[in-house]
């Protein structure tokens, strides 16, 4: 059964938010508040996509990181990685949306976008994780 | 190292320039029956196209006034290129490059036409019907939106 792209896109928020309460618990001062911030921003990107859905999506128990996340470094790392994963998410979000709702994907990509480079990402053309 | 006084002004002229936001036009000219046959023929794509264009000679003035942004400002440069590349559009630039009075100058005007290119290209995520490009458009937005702090990162240093 395949998913449909909002379905993905708050699936992918609910991985996000579950990676900043581990990228949360890594990192300390301005980095904290960082990961404070994008916590409460992906929150609230995951009501309002639930709630323009037609379907309730259910967030996992817990989530397989594509690395090991056990100290500042790697929590850093896992937040480059899930803010970049969401640009793509969202970019599909766009194409299958049409109005307000793709112009709110598109915001909430350029946001994801911007937030990878505060951790430390590079710039990309075509930004993916 | 001081601001050159026309700062405002050149940011202003190149902001209404270089980001392509005067395209409103582009709305109402893609309503038409026939589907789009890929980039190449959508109003969309060649009215970035052009942006983009504008865009990559804005770079390019800037590093060659300015020869010690290169190493800062080329990767910045190619990403546009692919942008111009991915949209399959052979364009001419919408505006000519702006001065600027010193590199930091120049460093600040680009982060604040990327902010400004990055909103024009949402506007043209939302009016493009073709959702292939509409995609391509809303990666292209959050590459420019990213790019504002990359430069903004280059004055901390």
């Amino acid at each position: 059964m395949s998913i449909t792209p909002i379905e993905a896109a708050i699936s992918g928020e609910d991985a996000c938010i579950y990676a900043y309460g581990v990228i949360g618990s890594q990192v300390r001062g301005a980095s904290k508040a960082r990961a404070r911030k994008a916590l409460v921003d992906h929150r609230a990107w995951r009501d309002r996509l639930q709630s323009q859905a037609p379907v309730i999506v259910a967030a996992s128990i817990a989530y397989d990181f594509p690395f090991p996340v056990e100290d500042a470094e790697s929590a850093k790392l896992l937040a480059v990685f899930v803010e970049n994963r969401m640009v793509g998410q969202y970019a599909d979000l766009a194409a299958s949306a049409a109005g307000t709702a793709r112009e709110d994907a598109v915001t909430a990509a350029m946001e994801c976008a911007t937030r990878a480079i505060a951790w430390g990402g590079m710039t990309q053309a075509f930004p993916q994780a | 190292m001081p601001v050159g006084v026309d700062q405002h002004v050149s940011r202003r002229a190149v902001l209404a320039a270089a980001a392509g936001i005067a395209g409103a036009g582009v709305l109402t000219a893609c309503g038409g029956s026939t589907p789009a046959s890929g980039p190449a023929s959508d109003p969309v794509a060649a009215e970035v196209a052009g942006a983009e264009q504008a865009l990559i000679a804005q770079y390019q003035a800037f590093i060659t006034a300015f020869p010690q942004l290169s190493a800062e400002l080329k990767p910045i440069l190619d990403q546009h290129g692919d942008h111009l590349k991915a949209l399959g559009v052979t364009a001419t630039a919408t505006a000519s490059p702006v001065a600027a009075s010193d590199a930091r100058t120049a460093v600040a005007v680009l982060a604040d036409v990327e902010r400004e290119a990055a909103k024009a290209r949402r506007a043209s995520c939302v009016a493009a019907t073709d959702p292939g490009l509409a995609r391509l458009l809303a990666l292209i937005a959050a590459s420019e939106a990213s790019h504002a702090p990359a430069l903004t990162e280059m004055l901390a240093t």
